[in-house]
């Protein structure tokens, strides 16, 4: 049997096969430059095989050198991507050897090409027959060997050198597969290396007489890269095994949860969304979406919105977190929530977005309802104090008009004399003028408080707040005989707030004193509200009544919806007037006076100390 | 020495103050107007007459408590109130306080007038009888303790001998007596004398207000 061709011939196509493989994987996804360089590795391995051949059926010196000289091509496309792979795919190696190594085998193929014969023999004078593996075969006779032989023995150590140092460092990494893959890969590479060189060495100095064995020890280290990088293969197979089990896993929880997932690839243009983000959007299971299909769900209103979020989040590289609407074709308007972030080239451009969305429709319209409810209960608590205010406001109206009234009356007494005293009659005709100007304000603040309205927010003198509530307090006051004071210096910081209901609240907690000033039946009959200045940041106002004070165990619930210790009382007073305050950033509280009567205290903030 | 019959209004409502002056004196009133219910009792003094138009609602001092301070005062007068819508609890207890009237800010004129002038007429009732009382507080003033003592059986008609008897007496000291009572009082039959007395209340019992 001649095995020799047998065993060259297959190792040359085992190679090859192996390089192509390789190449393919590599012309698939071009990131995989490991691929690339083991499929280097394996042609010209491929190469090497048949050269070799070559020189041990060659039937002359000059055959044997010429198919030596060849030898060096692919000799140097295999070291070079040895190099290149280690560095790849083991990620050790000093660069600086890996370019003398390819400096020093560039300078060999080189030399190589311009010699007489090749580079590691000036000239063969005779070749010698052999039997090598049952086979007839020729290698080296006689020949004078090269003066540059010296700088192919450097490449081999350096290279030898390389690889060693490579796998220490891999080595030194301790994990178990780092560790692996030094012994794999760099102790194969190193251990047949060395063995390729020697004999090569032993050919070429003429110490042995038999044929160069570069194939069989390079075949070898190559099927050990071959080896782990199958393995690496096979572990990518089982990862997408695992990253298609965890992306079933992420859309039960995401679909338990309520929740969509979609990516959006900004380089192929391409959306890919779990059914629920589909349903959620109102596509088809398999309709095909994209950008302006799904922009086109977003509610006219609220896209502008979703973009400015957008396009923030690609600016600072923070997360975004959007509300908006969706208008289906099935059903009605929705609500959905969504957050996620946005991946970013290095350059800036937007390569990926990845969300999540959630339906709050219901969240929503609980919301609404909640404020709807409450813009009712401030209504029906506005309705409610206005039917106690309603004998103030009668009396705010009966003075203008009664006043009007008798001067009415008594310019008609006059204009009957013969000779009507015209100074008299135009004072008259003035007072009745001032007169209803007061008449139409009074029905001007009954409409304000009637009026059903959202908040504004304004400046706002307090001491204004505290003039209102004693104007159309005052009259109620004094029917039941309750003295009620009202200090508030003009040199009080300005805050924000809603006039009309920050009156409401104020109103209130006076009403609620004179009645607790009724039930106890004390003869200091008296509220203050006063007015100061807290820290510069907030106005506090404290409404002091000489009741009986709070009871302790009611002290905490006062502030419940529909708590309330009055036979007719609706309990919304006090919740009102604190969502009142709260909403301008304020608190509202009471405690007792230690003179026995409560005191309420609201804090609002000052349009400096807000505005900070 | 005596002031003229005067309309005291009390209103804190300046603009109403004015109209309503300017109104009652153009209706041949004399007013005096005062913003508040302290100032009109500050400037009251015994020889004061009239009437006190008052608001019902006033800060600081409320027209129930000027109408309790009037009663009390050296010259008590009728007071009528005003308010600006009625209100029933407060006119009924208004009325039982012997307030004239309880009108609406905006009443007719001609019943305002009626309730001022009826109001004024009373003051002046009121007036004169206080200062006949105070003649008769002067007159009965003047008696000894023993002249009492006499006139208290007088008024119950005792005669001479009877009042002797039980003074344990002459019964010619109680003619005295007798003869000096007709002097100071100024008043000589029995009957007169009881109901003199009667009216300023010497013997237990209150003076009738006259209705």
């Amino acid at each position: 049997m001649s095995y020799v061709t047998i065993l060259w011939s297959g190792a040359a196509a085992a190679a090859l096969l192996l390089g192509i493989v390789h190449a393919t994987v590599w012309l698939l996804n071009r990131q995989a430059w490991s691929n690339l360089a083991l499929a280097v590795v394996a042609l010209s391995l491929s190469g090497i095989g048949i050269t070799e051949l070559g020189m041990m059926v060659s039937q002359s010196p000059e055959e044997w050198g010429e198919w030596a000289r060849w030898c060096h091509l692919p000799l140097f496309f295999h070291i070079v991507a040895i190099v290149v792979f280690v560095r790849l795919y083991l990620g050790a190696g000093r660069r600086w050897l890996m370019w003398t190594i390819i400096g020093i085998r560039t300078a060999i193929v080189i030399a190589n090409f311009s010699s007489p014969l090749n580079f590691n023999f000036d000239s063969i004078t005779s070749v010698a027959r052999m039997h090598f593996l049952g086979e007839e075969i020729t290698v080296v006779g006689q020949g004078v060997v090269s003066h540059w032989q010296w700088l192919a023995t450097l490449a081999s150590a350096l290279l030898a050198i390389f690889v060693l140092d490579a796998a220490i460092t891999l080595w030194r990494q301790r994990t178990k597969d780092a560790r692996r893959r030094a012994l794999f890969v760099g102790g194969g590479i190193l251990l047949f290396l060395v063995l390729a060189t020697v004999s090569t060495q032993l050919v070429i100095w003429g110490i042995a007489v038999m044929p160069m064995l570069i194939t069989p020890p390079f075949l070898i280290s190559l099927v050990a890269m071959a080896y782990e990088m199958t393995r690496d293969t096979l572990r990518a197979g089982r990862l997408a095994a695992e990253l298609l089990e965890s992306q079933n896993r992420l859309e039960l929880a995401a679909n338990a949860a309520g929740l969509g997932l979609g990516v959006w690839d900004a380089r192929t243009l391409q959306f890919w969304a779990t059914q629920r983000s589909r349903g959620l959007f109102g596509f088809e299971p398999d309709e095909q979406i994209d950008v302006d299909s799904v922009a086109g769900r977003i509610h006219r209103e609220d896209f502008p919105r979703v973009r400015e979020a957008l396009i923030s989040s690609i600016g600072t590289r923070a997360r975004f977190q959007v509300q908006f609407r969706v208008c289906t074709p099935q059903s009605a308007t929705r609500w959905l929530a969504s957050h996620g972030d946005v991946v970013v080239d290095p350059h800036g451009r937007l390569t990926m977005i990845r969300g999540v969305i959630r339906d709050v429709s219901e969240q929503k319209q609980t919301q609404e309802e909640a404020e709807e409810l409450r813009r009712e209960l401030t209504h029906a608590g506005r309705v409610t104090m206005l039917g106690q205010l309603a004998s103030a406001l009668a009396h705010e109206l009966s003075q203008p008009l009664g006043a009007i009234l008798r001067n009415a009356e008594a310019a008609e007494m006059l204009l009957s004399t013969p000779s009507p005293d015209l100074v008299e009659l135009r004072a008259i005709v003035a007072d009745i003028l001032k007169d209803d100007q007061r008449a139409g304000d009074v029905i001007e603040r009954l409409r304000a408080l009637l009026k059903r309205r959202q908040m504004q927010f304004s400046p706002l003198s307090v001491e204004t707040l505290v003039k209102d509530a004693n104007t159309l307090l005052r009259a109620d006051a004094a029917a039941r005989h309750v003295a009620l004071e009202c200090c508030a210096g003009d040199a009080l910081p300005m805050v924000a707030g809603d006039r009309v209901h920050l009156s409401q609240v104020l109103i209130n907690l006076i009403l609620n004193g004179m009645d607790a000033i009724n039930e106890s039946a004390s003869s200091r009959r008296r509220i203050t509200v006063a007015a100061r200045n807290v820290e510069d940041t907030s106005v506090e106002i404290a409404v002091v009544d000489s009741g009986t004070g709070i009871a302790a165990d009611r002290l905490p619930r006062i502030f419940e919806p529909f708590y309330t210790t009055k036979a007719n009382g609706m309990g919304m007073g006090l919740s009102v007037s604190r969502t009142i305050v709260e909403a301008h950033g304020g608190r509202l509280w009471a405690e007792n006076d230690v003179d026995g009567g409560a005191i309420f205290r609201l804090t609002l903030p000052t349009l400096q100390g807000s505005a900070s | 020495m005596n002031e003229s019959p005067r309309v005291h209004l009390v209103d804190d409502d300046e603009s109403f103050l004015n109209a309503l002056s300017r109104l009652l004196r153009l209706e041949g009133l004399e007013t005096r107007a005062f913003i508040s219910a302290t100032a009109l009792l500050g400037s009251l003094g015994p020889a004061s007459r009239g009437c006190v138009v008052a608001d019902l609602e006033m800060p600081g001092m409320t027209g129930f408590e000027l109408q309790e301070r009037l009663a009390a005062a050296p010259a008590p007068m009728p007071i009528l109130f005003l308010t600006g819508y009625g209100d029933i609890p407060a006119s009924v207890r208004a009325m039982r306080h012997g307030a004239i009237d309880f009108l609406e800010k905006r009443a007719p004129k001609e019943e305002l007038m009626r309730s001022i002038r009826v109001a004024l007429e009373r003051g002046d009732q009121e007036f004169e009888r206080r200062g006949r009382l105070r003649d008769l507080d002067q007159r009965f003033g003047r008696l000894t303790p023993r002249e009492l003592e006499v006139l208290q059986h007088v008024v119950v008609g005792r005669m001479n001998k009877e009042i002797a008897a039980a003074l344990s007496i002459n019964e010619r000291t109680v003619k005295l007596h007798r003869t000096a009572i007709t002097r100071k009082v100024g008043v000589h039959s029995s009957a007169q004398l009881a109901t003199l007395s009667k009216e300023i209340g010497l013997f237990g019992n209150e003076p009738t207000l006259t209705a």
